[in-house]
């Protein structure tokens, strides 16, 4: 009888199990689960290792120096890296839009006129058709006696644009009803002289002139040819509830398409060149072609260029490999949209631009492991195991899919999904028990990435966003959760929280700092997910399947933190559900979830 | 009853006129009844008991503005501020569910 520990050192976390051998066969004890220490494979494992064996022991409430022998896995590391880049661009030369949607704009409708500097309204004629800019800072009061006072001289005021939120003070104390917006932080650079629209829609409505290319061309009296130009504007306007666009002689919104460069994939016997700006399907297809691909560059001097040059800068930073000797193994592109502030823009106006994400994959030359298992060996002897053995056990894959084994209901064909950080690995045991592996760019860390760009938030609210269901707090005492249903509270909710969305973390609520709605940022999230693991199960799930045939494949079990998410294995289940696969969260000896795998799947090879 | 906030005062007018325009700008209606003197905590959480849409906004001659809802602890209002305009805009967006500015 001898009291063992299985150890599994991965990017993320350390875990570990005790067990018990004897001549009957192997009783499992306790676990442990740690963060690693150092990148994986490095002496400075050792700390982390140290940590899951001493928890492994204590729920097994044993010590130290009963200890025999350990076993660690073979690692391979996997680094992973992201890079994503905008590929068009909205710019407005000499600003001829203000196409921001404030909280309150004030009055309704569409008027048209020219553009008079607030101090200067005392000079116009009656008959005069004008759009009055009021600076910043003159109080509300002020403004609407001056607007009557022109008003009752006859001016034909048609509209109003004013830098302060006031504009439905101004609207409820003149004598006539103008579209007016308001909170217009550039005021001041908003050009006089020229013919102005200014559209308010009623509560609930969007614009529906200004958002018209032909709505402008009626407007602003152009040709087939200038209404081709602004057509840019009238996109950019939509969906809102005011705008304002001045047309000034030679301004023009430009919907700019950057080169994106082209991405070279190398196969084993042909290489093939992409362009980003087709896309990530397009991108997707070429890399089909070459699969299993080699390396992939991209051109100098171009966006891709830098993007993958900055991957492996930071992959070879990570791994300790010569930059030179870093080869990308595998790539995930994916479409996204980045909201940007809008350069030339007068109220901090954002269009969605579109973007390519690219996940990269190396797989670097095993890790020093002997070394490791040496200090391992010399740290738990120090601390007291004196008869501690580190034996290096088996390959990783091997003994994740003989963990896996232990989840009730599974048999092989059988195929482990390892749903980590930075990549997906899969490993395939098939009926004989021979173990094949792939592993594809692409997992967590690019879904928080997706998030945080397209909701505009910082990579933490991204992360809190990815991990919990979402709520809105409707009062001080109750939330909405997402699925409808409510929750309510004793003790006042803080007033930050108040009508805000707010993730529904384990020990708090985070509130959100846009204005998205509940229904959108569910949205955001759950198409992210989609887009890097499904799509990523599918991809590894092909590659590995006997004769590529996702049906050969019996089952399939969720591994990795990812494997914990409270939506992704079910949007992987349902994804494979057409091809006959059973597909779940693995639970690791019936007790473990979906832990603590490779770390079993060592001690009970040894058995 | 007409639904509206209530303010209880016994500040100074121009901070009063302040907070009346913040709640016009969110379009929600509004009551100023004036009192002789009073802290604006006092005044707030009186005036959340007695308005019709559970929050009252109280001022005191300090210039501090306080904003209550009649369902939350008399100690812990809603916000106190000295940004008059502001604290109207809150009120305003509790009584229509809208986020508070920070």
């Amino acid at each position: 009888m001898s009291l063992v520990v299985g150890v599994d050192i991965g990017n993320s976390t350390t875990e570990a199990c005790a067990a018990l051998i004897t001549a009957e066969g192997v009783e499992f004890l306790g676990s442990g689960l740690v963060p690693t220490t150092g990148i994986k494979g490095t002496t400075a494992n050792v700390d982390g290792v140290e940590a899951a064996v001493r928890a492994a022991l204590r729920t097994s409430r044993l010590a130290l120096p009963a200890l025999q022998r350990v076993f660690v896995n073979e690692a391979t590391p996997v680094i992973s890296g992201l890079a994503m880049e905008t590929i068009t661009e909205t710019l407005i030369t000499e600003s001829t839009m203000i196409g921001h949607d404030p909280r309150t704009p004030g009055g309704a409708g569409l008027g048209v006129g020219v553009t008079v500097a607030f101090g200067e309204l005392d000079e116009c004629s009656p008959g005069e058709k004008v759009i009055v800019v009021v600076p910043v800072g003159i109080d509300f009061a002020v403004v609407s006696k001056a607007l009557n006072a022109a008003l009752e001289r006859g001016v034909d005021l048609r509209g109003a644009v004013l830098g302060n939120d006031d504009a439905v003070l101004v609207a409820n104390r003149i004598s006539c009803s103008i579209p007016i917006v308001d909170e217009v932080r550039l005021v001041s650079s908003v050009p006089l002289g020229m013919t102005a629209a200014v559209e308010v829609a009623a509560p609930g409505r969007t614009i529906r002139t200004l958002s018209n290319a032909y709505g402008l061309a009626t407007v602003f009296e152009l040709n087939a040819d200038q209404t081709r130009a602004v057509s840019p504007v009238a996109r950019a306007l939509t969906g809102i509830r005011s705008a304002v666009v001045v047309r000034t002689p030679s301004g023009e919104v430009s919907d700019r398409h950057i080169p994106a460069g082209t991405l070279e994939l190398g196969g084993e016997t042909s290489t093939v060149r992409i362009d980003v700006g087709e896309g990530a399907e397009a991108i997707m297809a070429a890399l089909a072609r070459v699969t299993p691909m080699k390396d992939a560059s991209g051109e100098a001097g171009t966006n891709v260029g830098g993007m993958l040059a900055s991957v492996k800068e930071n992959m070879a930073d990570v791994s300790g490999v010569d930059l030179a000797e870093v080869r990308i193994g595998d790539l995930l592109a994916v479409d996204t949209f980045v909201p940007q502030e809008v350069r030339g823009g007068l109220a901090g106006e954002v269009a969605l631009e579109n973007a390519v994400a690219l996940a990269a994959m190396v797989r670097t030359s095993h890790g020093p492991m002997q070394q490791v298992a040496l200090a391992i060996s010399q740290r738990l002897r120090r601390e007291g195991a004196a008869e501690v053995e580190v034996v290096i056990g088996g390959v990783e894959a091997e003994m994740a899919t003989r963990g896996a084994l232990t989840t009730p209901g599974t048999d092989r064909p059988l195929v482990v999904l390892d749903l980590g950080g930075g990549s997906t690995d899969a490993a395939l045991a098939d009926r004989s028990g021979a173990i094949s592996t792939v592993h594809v760019a692409g997992a967590g860390d690019l879904v928080t990435r997706l998030i945080a760009s397209e909701l505009g938030v910082e990579r933490d609210v991204a992360e809190e966003i990815k991990q919990s269901p979402l709520a809105k707090a409707e009062s001080f005492f109750h939330l909405r959760l997402e699925d409808g249903t409510v929750q309510f509270f004793e003790e006042p909710l803080p007033p930050e929280v108040f009508a805000r969305v707010v993730v529904l973390s384990t020990d708090a609520l985070v509130p959100i700092p846009v204005r998205h709605s509940v229904d959108r940022i569910r949205q955001v999230r759950r198409t992210a997910k989609q887009r890097v693991f499904v799509v990523n199960a599918l991809r590894a799930l092909k590659q590995i399947a006997p004769y590529r045939d996702l049906r050969q494949i019996g089952f399939v079990v969720l591994l990795g933190g990812s494997a914990l998410d409270f939506e992704i294995p079910e949007l992987i289940a349902d994804a494979l559900a057409p091809y006959g696969i059973v597909c779940g969260t693995g639970n690791v000896r019936g007790s473990e979830g979906p832990r603590n795998a490779v770390a079993s799947g060592l001690v009970l090879s040894r058995s | 009853m007409k639904p509206h906030i209530l303010v209880l005062t016994s500040g100074p007018a121009d901070l009063l006129r302040e907070i009346c325009a913040g709640m016009e700008e969110e379009g929600v209606p509004f009551e100023v009844v004036p009192q002789a003197d009073g802290q604006a905590l006092d005044l707030a959480y009186q005036a959340a008991q007695r308005s019709p849409l559970e929050v009252g906004i109280g001022l005191d001659a300090t210039g501090l503005t306080i904003v209550h809802h009649s369902k939350l602890p008399r100690e812990k209002p809603i916000t106190r501020t000295r940004t008059a305009r502001q604290a109207g805009q809150q009120a305003a967006r509790v009584v229509i569910g809208a986020p508070l500015t920070p």
